[in-house]
């Protein structure tokens, strides 16, 4: 029994029963969901504390993109990106991805030597990526001062989902298949008998499932003490701001490796974005605060300079749950039978599609694919981090 | 007030291509409204023109010397400044977005903008979405070459910072100087109090003590009140102010009824009215109807005193919507009564600026709600409260804007609660309703007075989504002038 159950009262009138039980109703809970839902499995439930895209999934920049340094992160990402270009016609709702590239800027001779390994890295992966020249710099992102610009890689395959388009795809396409989804409604407890995971409880409500999937973003560490297990990582707190609309004056997504900068402009006409202040609050508060737009604005200023007299429309804070790596903490969890994991992502929109698919094919049928084994849940404790350098989150 | 006079100087700036005289000392907006222009601006989705209104912000916003979303209202004059219309396409002679009007507005609803027809991972949706970042409601995109440059800001230190430049802001500002601190008010008049003062309220004379930073929006509140940002409209160093004590003198602000028309052009809050009397004596308001909550005669008196014609005056909640194409005609009454008349002016029901203080108490990990204020800042005059109800006509009208600026009609709101969602965060992320350059204000007030007339709930169960700084107040220039003044905080 774990602590969390051990203070329960005896179970009212046996709860309801499911056969998986996803805690957490963000874009991962809700993909895992519709995979499952999709090979055949029924009386799937997901609770969420909050409400419906109140946490990472209802304030990520939205930027997707296939290829990264490493090829862990290149495979597992690359099939995701290849799911999102389907999904709309998967789901039979329109989650507005929109495939206009993504651009990787360094600056330094570090970074430009990070580029190069992922162009690299991307074709023995079998992904398009492409070392920019400056004048494909120039007609990709006109508005860039391009001096201080030392590489660029550009992605074909990535770009930008809305969230609120493909959340709410998700959401309708999980209730369309039968799945109980349940918002304001916190795990308080989980309940375990021996090794194994068996139920869960929200307040004096039990509901016993044969399968238990933590995939609460942040909050994952706190719920998987719940059944008594650790979760490596930490709640991070990030932020980022929307400026007023224009009409479009660039394409693609961008990162740019030495600033920890990336940024957008959404379908609505906004420039969407945030960067990373190191020694940022960490913890779970979402109330913003001053450094990070101010850092945002000046690298903006700086290295996009026509861009200065646009103003911050508004600007937001959001957790992701940061790993020892940032790469995702993907399958079942070592210390504890039936217990599923889907947490530490940093990337989380970009993979959502992958994750939901691997794991379901995991939960399903036992095997674990070789894209995602390299994200076992306990890789830290066996030295197996995965070392990956073109990942905007500061080290 | 010597600053108050205008010296009368003629300057000629371009509206559209058409040239217009106005004086010195005036804003766009009001000089635009002067010559009788009243449509600036078109709203994003169904492309309903939108003008001057001391409400909804994207009614003043133009594209001006090439920058797009400058705010018309806190420009001022000079000659040779030349000032377009920005949700046009291809000009402002020949508009196709006017089409966008045709359409029927259940198909602008909310996720109008991502149909099965046009799925994504084709061609044809990257054509599409392509279509909707033109027409999304913003201006032209500026050149690439447009220089630019960090806008370095300042550090104040103050025992007392005062927002609001009325009389319970200047009481504050002035005792505090007297107790010999440091005081500095901010004010978004130009000259602070200048709408009271107009109203009849007599205003203390500021000693030279307290620093006034006029014509400057308190753009922020962080960490738990301990940090102001103040941003000047035209674009100068922004001010990051540690204050031991802050007082919120905004006042209240009239909020429009949740009736049919009410962001029409030519419907004004009481404020924007007396500052087009005030500032240009030339305007005569026209056939005037005042509409508000108390009494209202002596309201009336003044309007006229300072040039208005008022031709009614009645109760805000028994209006029961207002007429007009592009802009006022009438307005009609609960009781079938209406009144001819081309502008509307109201004056209440009175409600609370809430975004200072929501920042100053604001926590939360799921969601940030307002708490307690802490104890260094305090509520000062009309915004101590206690707030008005918003008024909605006999019955609450399907076609009735909650957010005009993003284009969410009451019925969108109807459509959403039947179907079972009630929570204002997810109806604003189904809606957009707030995201527009209002951020919430004052919309999220009509979202709750609709929320409530469709469940018979209390408008104040429903609470309001989270309202976020900077609300447009910084321009990337003037907030990266404050990197380096204020270091992370790091937590536990």
């Amino acid at each position: 029994m774990s602590a969390g159950a051990a203070r329960r009262p005896v179970a009212k009138p046996p709860g309801a029963k499911a056969a998986v039980a996803i805690i957490g109703g963000g874009i991962q809970g809700l993909m895992l969901a519709f995979c499952l839902a999709e090979r055949g499995i029924r009386d799937i439930k997901v609770f969420d504390a909050g409400y419906w895209q109140g946490g990472a999934s209802g304030r990520n920049g939205t930027l997707v993109r296939p290829g990264f340094s490493s090829p862990e992160w290149t495979r597992l990402f690359s099939h995701s990106q290849q799911l999102w270009r389907g999904l709309s016609r998967r789901l039979g709702h329109n989650v507005m991805y929109s495939r206009r590239g993504y651009v990787t800027l360094g600056e330094s001779d570090r970074t430009a030597a990070i580029c190069e390994q992922v162009v690299r890295v991307n074709r023995d992966c079998g992904v398009a990526a492409h070392a920019l020249g400056r004048e494909e710099l120039r007609r990709h992102l006109p508005l860039l001062d391009r001096k201080q610009v030392k590489a660029a890689v550009r992605f074909v395959d990535g770009g930008v989902v809305p969230h609120h388009a493909a959340m709410k795809g998700l959401r309708a396409a999980c209730q369309a298949r039968g799945v109980d989804l349940r918002y304001q409604s916190r795990v308080t407890g989980i309940d375990r008998q021996g090794d194994r995971a068996t139920g869960l409880w929200l307040g004096d409500e039990r509901v016993a499932a044969d399968c238990i999937v933590i995939a609460a973003g942040a909050h994952s560490p706190n719920v998987a003490r719940l059944a008594g297990v650790e979760l490596e990582g930490r709640p991070w707190r990030l932020e980022a701001c929307a400026l007023e609309p224009t009409r479009p004056i660039f394409d693609p997504a961008v990162a740019m490796l030495d600033r920890t900068v990336y940024m957008h402009q959404s379908a609505r006409g906004e420039i969407v974005g945030g960067c990373e202040v190191a020694g940022d609050v960490a913890g779970l508060t979402l109330a913003s605060d001053l450094p990070v737009i101010a850092h945002y604005a000046r690298h903006l200023v700086e290295i996009m300079p026509s861009l200065a007299d646009l103003r911050i429309l508004r600007q937001w804070a959001g957790h992701i749950h940061a790993s020892a790596d940032f790469g995702p903490l993907l399958g079942a969890h070592p210390d504890c039978r039936d217990l599923w994991i889907s947490a530490g992502w940093s990337y989380g929109i970009a993979g959502a599609p992958a994750g939901g698919d691997l794991l379901a094919k995991a939960i399903a049928t036992g095997e674990v694919d070789a894209r995602m084994a390299p994200f076992s849940v306990d890789r830290k404790r066996r030295g197996k981090l995965i070392e990956e350098g073109a990942i905007v989150v500061s080290h | 007030m010597a600053a108050d006079e205008h010296s009368g100087e003629s300057v000629t700036i371009r509206w559209n291509g058409r040239r217009i005289e106005a004086r010195v000392g005036d804003d766009v907006a009001t000089s635009l409204y002067a010559a009788g222009v009243r449509v600036l601006n078109y709203s994003r989705k169904f492309h309903r023109p939108l003008g001057l209104s001391g409400s909804f912000v994207a009614g003043v916003k133009g594209q001006v010397d090439g920058l797009a979303n400058v705010r018309l209202d806190r420009l001022p004059v000079r000659q040779g400044l030349i000032v377009e219309a920005q949700n046009v396409w291809p000009h402002p002679g020949l508009d196709l977005l006017q089409l966008a009007r045709l359409v029927p507005r259940r198909w602008l609803a909310g996720g109008f903008e991502h149909p099965m027809w046009l799925p994504s991972g084709t061609r044809r949706f990257q054509i599409w979405e392509r279509l909707l970042r033109i027409a999304a409601g913003g201006g032209r995109a500026m050149a690439p070459d447009r220089p630019g440059a960090v806008v370095a800001g300042e550090a104040l230190g103050v025992d007392v910072a005062v927002v609001g430049g009325g009389p319970a802001g200047r009481r504050a500002a002035i005792a505090a100087a007297a107790a010999g601190q440091s005081v500095v008010l901010i004010s978004r008049g130009t000259i602070p109090g200048a709408v009271a003062q107009a109203l009849g309220a007599s205003l203390p004379e500021l000693p030279s003590a307290v620093r006034l930073l006029a014509g400057v929006e308190a753009a922020a509140l962080y960490r738990g009140g301990r940090l102001l940002i103040a941003a000047p409209f035209d674009g100068g160093p922004a001010k990051l102010i540690e204050a031991a004590r802050i007082v919120l003198a905004t006042g209240r602000r009239s909020t429009p009824p949740l009736v049919r028309g009410a962001d029409l052009p030519g419907v004004l809050d009481l404020p924007t009215a007396i500052g087009l009397l005030k500032h240009r004596a030339r305007i005569r308001l026209e056939r005037l109807c005042l509409i508000g909550t108390g009494d209202l005669a002596p309201l009336a008196d003044r309007l006229a005193h300072l040039g208005a014609d008022v031709v009614e005056t009645v109760a805000a909640g028994s209006v029961c919507s207002i007429q007009g194409g592009r802009h006022v005609r009438g307005v009609l009454l609960g009781d079938g009564r209406r009144f001819a008349c081309d502008t509307v002016v109201h004056a209440g029901p009175w409600r609370l600026d809430p975004v200072l203080p929501f920042q100053a108490a604001a926590a939360g990990e799921f969601r940030l709600t307002a708490g307690n204020l802490p104890p260094h800042v305090e509520c000062h005059g009309g915004a101590a409260g206690p707030a008005e109800p918003v008024v909605h006509g006999p019955r609450l009208d399907d076609r009735a804007l909650v957010c005009p600026c993003m284009d969410v009609t009451v019925a969108e709101i109807r459509r959403l609660v039947d179907a079972g969602t009630t929570h204002v965060e997810e109806l604003k992320r189904l809606t957009g309703c707030g995201m527009g350059p209002c951020q919430g204000v004052p919309c999220w007030d009509l979202l709750a007075a609709a929320l409530a007339a469709l469940t018979g709930r209390q408008p104040d169960t429903f609470g309001h989504p989270s309202y976020r700084a900077p609300r447009g107040a910084l321009t990337l220039a003037q907030a990266a002038g404050l990197a380096g003044l204020v270091q992370p905080e790091v937590g536990p």
